[in-house]
C-alpha cells in the first residue's frame, strides 16, 4: 500500500446519535442501496422527494477513511451534517464540505472523490452536488476544489481500475447503518 | 415561455441509444450524417434528410440510425471530429488514443464511400486522457489535447498515415479543447483551452516548428470550450467561471477580450458559433453547460466613432432543462447550407437532441 | 525552489518534460508515534517556512512540537515509477547537485586517512563546447574545447582538490566500438538464440529517450542498443580500470561527471550502474554544464582567463595513463553513433559504397543510405532528434516491425486494418538498420543542462522581449531562431573554432587528418589493452587484436558485464491511492 501516512494519529470523534436519520434510511432504502438503485427512482413519485441535510449525511458518514480503513469519515470528523448546505434558490443543488484531518493531507482528493461518487450513485439525478474542502483546512484548497468539481476529471478517474478498486473498498462500508463503533 | 425573445428553440428529434453519458456531437460537413460519442465507448452515426421542401418553415428533418461503431477504445470516447471532406472521422478517447475512421472504399461503386466504418489508424502519444480533437479547415492537419498538458499537431498523409508535427507543452494543466481558425491564410492558427484558465494560440513558424504566440488570460476558472467566429475575426470561449468571453483579433498576432457574456449559473461546457440566418450580424453563438440551459446569442458589430467596431451581443433565445435534469455537454450548429438554424446537443442523460430555432410568432 | 544552473527543464520546448506531479508514494522514516491510549491526540501544524510540526491537539503545551521529516524520493524511485515521463527536476537537483559535490569535497578526509576518496572529474565534450561557445561570444578571440578543458582542469585540481580530470571522449570511443560490435552481432543474426533483438538498432546514449521508452514504449526496448553510454563507460573505466592502477577500490573513488543533460543524473542512478560489492556507483554525482559554471562563479574562477598550460599539450604527469584526449568522432555532435557505423561499414567493404543523406522536414531528422555499385541499399539509417521526431520514429519502427506500438487497447483494430492493407508494396522500402535517437532537438549540444545564451548576445533568445505594438509577426519566429542560432554556435564550438569540420561530412571526407588518425589509432590500441587487462588479466592481446576480438567465453562474459547494460519496462499501474487523476 501507499507508504506515506499523512496523519498517523488522527483525532477520533464519537458518532452522532442519528435515530431519526436511521429511521429515514430504512424507510427510504430504495435509493440508499446501490444494488437496488436503478433508474426507476423518479417513477413512483411524481413530486420529487425532499431530501435534507441529515439524509445526505447518512449517505456519506460511513465511508471509510482511506488511510484508517477501520474508521469512518464521520468518526474522523471529516464530514458532518452541518457541513451540508442547500442552495436557497435551487433546492436540488447542494454543497458538501469536508475537513481533511491535516492540512497537507494527500488523501484529500481521494476522500472528496469518494464523497462525490457515493452521492453520484445514491442521489436521484436531479441533484447537482459541489464537493469542497472546508475553507482554510487544506494547503491546496483551490486545486482540490477545482479537481473535485471537474466532472470530466471525475469521469476519467472512475475509469481507472486501480483507483476504483480502492474507492469501492472505502465505499463498501457506506451503506452500513450501525454507528456504534467504540472509540 | 418566459421573456419575449425573438426566437424560440424547438426540438426536432431526440436520439436515444447511448448507454452512458453522451459527451460530444459532430456534424459531417459534407454529407448528411450526425455523429455522437459517449462514455459507452461507441460512436453513433445518424443519417438525416428533410421530408418536405426545405423552403417552407416547417420542413421537418428525419433522423435515422446509420450505424454504431463500437470503436474498440478502452475508455470513454470524449470527442469526435470530421475531416472537412466528410470522409474521415477522428475519435478522442480517455484511453489516451486517437482513432481515425473511414469507410472501406474497396467496394465503392460510384455512389460515394460505402460499407463499414473501420479504424484506419491509431494515433498514440498522449500519456493520459485525450480530451478534444480538431481538423484544420483544409483537412491537412489534426490537433489533439490531453490531461498530460500537451497539444499535438499531426499532419495528415495519404493512406491514413499521420506524422507528428509538434508537441506543444505550453499549458500548466489539463488541456480541455482545441480549435482551428476557420481560414488558413498563410499559416493556420490553432487555439487551445485549459484547466489552467488560459487560452493559447499557436502558429507554425517557417521552419516548421509550432509555437505559442500568445496567451489569453481573463477567465478565472477552467476554459472548457472554444470556437472561432465564422469570419475568423473573433474567438469565443466558454468557462467554468460561468462566462463566455469573446476575443477579437486586433492585429495579426494580437487578440483582446472585447466582450464578457453572462447568463449561465453552472459551468459552461460548450459554445458554438454559426453564420446564422439573416443579414447584418456576425452570427449566432449557442452555449450550454452544467445548468442544462441552452442560450442563443446574436453577435453584431456596431461601428463606433473611433472607427473600430464595438461588439454587441443579445440573447435571442433560451431553453432551460434541455436534457431534463442532466448537464448538457456539447452544443454544435449544423454547418450545412440551409441548415444554419439547426443544432445538436449531447447530454449526461445519454441522449442526443437536434434542435431548430425559429422566429417567435408574436 | 531555486534551481542551480540557469534554467529548469520546463523552460525548453520539445524536450521530454515531466508532465505530471510526482506520484510516488514515499516512505516515512519517522518511527510511528507511540499511541498513548486516551491521551491527547496530535495535530500537525505548518510553520511559516513550510515545515511540518506535530503538536498535541488541545491545550498541552508541555509537549514539544516535533519537527516532521519531509519525505524524500530517490532517483531510483523515479526510475521505477511510471508517473512522469522522465525526471522530477526537484529530485535531481537536490540529490545530485553542485553543492553535493562541494559537501563531499569538504568532508573528504585528507590523505593518508583511510576514508579518503580519490575525487575524479570527467567532462563531456558537449559541455566543453557549451562553455567554449559562451566564452567565445563574449571575447574577441574564439576559445576552443581544448582551452576550456585545460582551464576547467586547472580549476578542478587547484581550487576544488580533484586529483584527476578527464574528458569523456575516450570513453565514448570505447562506447562506439562496443556499439559497432553489437550492431554487427545483430546484423549477422548472431546470438539470436541469446535473445538478441533484430534491427533496427536504436541508440542508447540518451537517457531521456531510454527512460521514455521504458515508461511508455516497452515494445521499443529490444531494439535499443545494450552498449553502455559514454558516461557509464567512463564510470567503469574510472572505478574499475583506473582504480586498479591507482590501487583504489571503487568505493575509494568519488567520480563526478559534467554532462549537458539533466537526465544523465537519472542514468547514473540506475541500479545497473551500482556496484553492490562496494556499495558505490560508477558515477557518484552528475552535474550539468550550468552547474559547473555556477560552481566556478561561486568559487570566483574566471574561465575566460587563459592559463599558461593550455597552449602546450597536457603534461604527462597529469595524464600518466596516456588517455587520448578530445578524440574527434566526425559525424554528429551527439556522439556520431550513426556515422561511426557507416564509417566502419564503408571501411570494411570490398567494393566502393556511396553514402547519401536526405533531410526530412528539418535538420533533426536525416535519413542516411549506403548503396553499393549496383545501387542496392546495403544500409539504411537515420539521425532523429527531438521529442516530436521521436514520436514519428516510434510509429515507423513499430509499423515496420509489425508491432503494437504503445499501450492502447484500441490498437487491435488498427493493427488488423494495417495487416490487411500491407500488400507487396510495403516491401518496397528497406526498413532502418540503425537510428541515432536523441530526445533533445539539436541533440546533446542543446541539452537541458547546457548554458543558455545571455540576452543581448548575438544569437541570444529573444523570447523574453516584450511584444511590440505591431504584433508578433517578426518577434515570434526569431524567438525560435534565436535558440537555434545559439545551438549552432555551440555546435561550431564543439567541432573546434573556427567552424571547420561540417557536422555531416560528405563520405569522401571520412578520412581524417593525420594527427587525428594517429590519436585514434592510439585510442584503439589502448582500448584493446584495457579490454584484456579487465576481462582477461594476465593475457596479452595479440598484436593485431581489435576491439571485437574473441577472448574466450569467460572473458566475453566479463566484457558484457563491463560494457553493456539492460533495460526494463516500467509497470504502468500504480497503487490505487496514489493515482493522480
Amino acid at each position: 500500500m501507499s507508504g506515506e501516512v499523512f496523519n498517523p494519529n488522527p483525532t477520533v470523534f464519537a458518532p452522532t446519535k442519528a435515530s431519526r436519520v436511521a429511521a429515514f434510511a430504512k424507510r427510504n432504502s430504495l435509493w440508499l442501496d446501490d444494488a437496488d438503485h436503478e433508474h426507476e427512482e423518479e417513477d413512483e413519485s411524481n413530486e420529487p422527494e425532499q431530501i435534507d441535510q441529515d439524509e445526505i449525511f447518512e449517505l456519506i458518514r460511513s465511508i471509510s477513511d482511506p488511510e484508517h480503513r477501520s474508521m469512518t469519515l464521520e468518526q474522523l470528523a471529516v464530514v458532518s451534517a452541518p457541513q451540508i448546505t442547500f442552495d436557497s434558490q435551487v433546492p436540488d443543488r447542494l454543497t458538501v464540505e469536508f475537513t481533511p484531518t491535516v492540512p497537507h493531507c494527500g488523501m484529500s482528493t481521494f476522500i472528496g472523490l469518494s464523497i462525490r461518487v457515493r452521492l453520484l450513485r445514491s442521489l436521484p439525478q436531479r441533484f447537482k452536488v459541489d464537493v469542497r474542502v472546508k475553507p482554510g483546512s487544506h494547503q491546496s484548497e483551490h486545486a482540490l476544489n477545482k479537481q473535485l468539481n471537474d466532472k470530466e476529471r471525475v469521469a476519467a478517474a472512475l475509469e481507472n481500475p486501480a483507483l476504483v478498486e480502492v474507492l469501492e473498498q472505502c465505499l463498501s462500508t457506506a451503506g452500513r447503518h450501525d454507528h456504534d463503533h467504540s472509540v | 415561455m418566459e421573456e419575449d425573445l425573438p426566437y424560440n428553440v424547438q426540438l426536432v428529434t431526440q436520439l436515444e441509444g447511448h448507454d452512458d453519458r453522451a459527451w460530444h456531437v459532430a456534424w459531417n460537413p459534407a454529407r448528411p450524417i450526425l455523429a455522437s460519442c459517449s462514455a459507452d465507448k461507441t460512436v453513433r452515426l445518424y443519417n438525416y434528410r428533410s421530408t418536405t421542401d426545405p423552403d417552407t418553415a416547417t420542413a421537418p428533418l428525419e433522423f435515422s440510425l446509420n450505424t454504431t461503431i463500437p470503436t474498440g477504445h478502452a475508455k470513454t470516447v470524449r470527442a469526435v471530429a470530421w475531416s472537412p471532406s466528410g470522409k474521415t472521422l477522428a475519435t478522442a478517447s480517455f484511453d489516451s488514443n486517437i482513432g481515425i475512421w473511414a469507410q472501406d472504399e474497396d467496394d465503392e461503386e460510384g455512389g460515394g464511400p460505402q460499407g463499414e466504418w473501420e479504424c484506419m489508424s491509431l494515433l498514440e502519444g498522449h500519456e493520459t486522457e485525450c480530451k478534444s480533437i480538431a481538423y484544420s479547415s483544409s483537412g491537412t492537419l489534426l490537433a489533439s489535447c490531453s490531461r498530460d498538458k500537451t497539444v499535438w499537431v499531426w499532419e495528415v498523409h495519404p493512406d491514413s498515415d499521420f506524422e507528428c508535427m509538434g508537441v506543444l507543452m505550453e499549458h500548466t494543466q489539463d488541456v480541455k479543447c482545441v480549435a482551428w481558425h476557420p481560414h488558413e491564410e498563410v499559416r493556420s492558427i490553432l487555439a487551445s483551452a485549459s484547466y489552467d484558465d488560459t487560452i493559447k494560440l499557436y502558429v507554425d513558424d517557417p521552419s516548421e516548428d509550432w509555437f505559442c504566440f500568445t496567451t489569453l488570460t481573463g477567465h478565472t476558472s477552467t476554459v472548457w470550450s472554444l470556437v472561432f467566429s465564422p469570419d475568423g475575426r473573433y474567438l469565443a470561449s466558454g468557462s467554468d467561471d460561468l462566462t463566455i468571453r469573446i476575443w477579437e483579433r486586433v492585429q495579426e498576432h494580437r487578440w483582446e477580450c472585447v466582450s464578457v457574456l453572462e447568463g449561465h449559473d453552472r459551468s459552461i461546457y460548450s459554445v458554438s458559433w454559426s453564420r446564422g440566418k439573416g443579414e447584418g450580424h456576425l452570427g449566432w453563438l449557442a452555449s450550454t453547460g452544467g445548468d442544462g440551459l441552452i442560450l442563443v446569442w446574436k453577435i453584431s458589430a456596431v461601428p463606433t466613432e473611433s472607427g473600430r467596431d464595438k461588439l454587441s451581443h443579445k440573447i435571442i433565445s433560451r431553453f432551460p432543462a434541455a436534457h431534463g435534469v442532466s448537464d448538457v455537454n456539447s452544443i454544435v450548429w449544423c454547418p450545412r447550407q440551409g441548415m444554419e438554424d439547426v443544432f445538436a446537443t449531447a447530454g449526461d442523460d445519454g441522449a442526443v437532441k437536434v434542435w431548430k430555432i425559429a422566429q417567435s410568432s408574436t | 525552489m531555486a534551481f542551480s544552473g540557469a534554467l529548469t527543464l520546463t523552460d525548453l520546448n520539445d524536450f521530454i518534460t515531466p508532465s505530471q506531479a510526482c506520484i510516488k508514494p514515499v516512505e516515512q522514516s519517522n518511527p510511528a508515534p507511540v499511541h498513548d491510549p486516551g491521551a491527547a491526540l496530535t495535530q500537525i501544524q505548518v510553520d511559516s517556512t513550510g515545515s511540518y510540526y506535530e503538536v498535541s491537539a488541545v491545550g498541552r503545551t508541555d509537549v514539544d512540537a516535533k519537527k516532521l521529516q519531509t519525505a524524500e524520493i530517490s532517483l531510483n524511485d523515479c526510475l521505477a515509477c511510471s508517473g512522469c515521463i522522465t525526471s522530477a527536476e526537484s529530485v535531481l537537483i537536490t540529490l545530485q547537485s553542485h553543492t553535493e559535490v562541494l559537501n563531499f569535497l569538504e568532508s573528504n578526509p585528507i590523505l593518508p586517512a583511510a576514508a579518503h576518496r580519490t575525487p575524479v572529474l570527467s567532462i563531456a565534450p558537449q559541455s566543453l563546447a557549451s562553455l567554449a561557445a559562451a566564452l567565445s561570444s563574449s571575447s574577441a578571440r574564439p576559445v576552443g574545447p581544448a582551452e576550456v578543458l585545460a582551464r576547467v582542469r586547472a580549476f578542478a585540481i587547484r581550487v576544488l582538490g580533484f586529483e584527476h580530470v578527464f574528458d569523456t571522449t575516450f570513453a565514448r570511443h570505447i562506447a562506439l566500438l562496443e556499439h559497432a560490435r553489437e550492431f554487427s552481432e545483430r546484423r549477422s543474426g548472431k546470438g539470436k538464440e541469446k535473445g538478441v533483438a533484430p534491427l533496427p538498432m536504436l541508440a542508447s546514449a540518451c537517457p531521456g529517450w531510454v527512460c521514455y521508452a521504458e515508461k511508455t514504449h516497452a515494445e521499443m526496448l529490444p531494439f535499443i542498443s545494450a552498449a553502455k553510454s559514454p558516461q557509464q563507460v567512463m564510470g567503469t573505466l574510472v572505478k574499475e580500470w583506473m582504480g586498479a592502477k591507482w590501487g583504489r577500490t571503487p568505493d575509494q573513488i568519488y567520480h563526478v561527471t559534467v554532462m549537458p543533460c539533466y537526465d544523465k543524473k537519472l542514468e547514473a542512478s540506475r541500479e545497473d550502474f551500482c556496484n553492490d560489492t562496494y556499495a558505490t556507483r560508477d558515477v557518484d554525482c552528475v552535474i550539468t554544464t550550468g552547474e559547473l559554471d555556477l560552481l566556478m562563479r561561486e568559487k570566483g574562477w574566471d574561465l575566460s582567463a587563459p592559463i599558461p598550460e593550455e597552449l602546450s599539450p597536457p603534461s604527462p604527469s597529469l595524464n600518466p595513463l596516456a588517455i587520448p584526449e578530445l578524440l574527434a568522432h566526425p559525424g554528429s555532435s551527439s556522439g556520431s553513433y550513426l556515422h561511426s557505423l557507416i564509417a566502419a561499414l564503408v571501411a570494411s567493404s570490398q567494393t566502393p559504397l556511396t553514402h547519401t543523406v536526405r533531410t526530412l522536414r528539418n535538420s533533426d531528422y536525416e535519413e542516411h543510405t549506403v548503396m553499393d555499385e549496383s545501387g542496392a541499399t546495403v544500409f539504411r539509417g537515420a539521425r532523429c532528434y527531438g521529442f516530436r521526431n521521436l514520436q514519428n520514429l516510434v510509429r515507423k519502427v513499430g509499423r515496420e516491425a509489425g508491432l503494437q506500438v504503445g499501450r492502447g487497447a484500441a490498437g487491435r483494430v488498427g493493427a488488423l486494418r494495417r495487416a490487411r492493407k500491407a500488400g507487396p508494396e510495403s516491401e518496397q522500402e528497406k526498413g532502418y538498420d540503425y537510428v541515432e535517437v536523441m530526445a533533445c532537438p539539436g541533440g546533446c549540444v542543446n541539452g537541458g543542462g547546457q548554458l543558455r545564451p545571455m540576452l543581448g548576445q548575438e544569437g541570444a533568445a529573444l523570447e523574453s522581449l516584450p511584444a511590440t505594438e505591431d504584433g508578433l509577426e517578426v518577434q515570434a519566429p526569431s524567438a525560435k531562431w534565436g535558440d537555434r542560432a545559439w545551438t549552432k554556435k555551440v555546435e561550431e564550438a564543439y567541432w573546434g573554432a573556427p567552424p571547420t569540420p561540417p557536422p555531416t561530412p560528405p563520405p569522401e571526407v571520412i578520412g581524417l587528418e593525420e594527427r587525428e588518425e594517429e590519436k585514434r589509432r592510439r585510442a584503439d590500441r589502448l582500448a584493446v589493452e584495457l579490454l584484456y587487462e579487465m576481462c582477461s588479466p594476465g593475457q596479452d592481446p595479440p598484436g593485431d587484436a581489435a576491439w571485437d576480438v574473441h577472448m574466450g567465453e569467460r572473458a566475453d562474459e566479463m566484457r558484457r558485464r563491463l560494457f553493456r547494460t539492460q533495460y526494463r519496462a516500467v509497470e504502468g499501474e500504480v497503487v490505487g491511492l496514489a493515482v493522480k487523476w
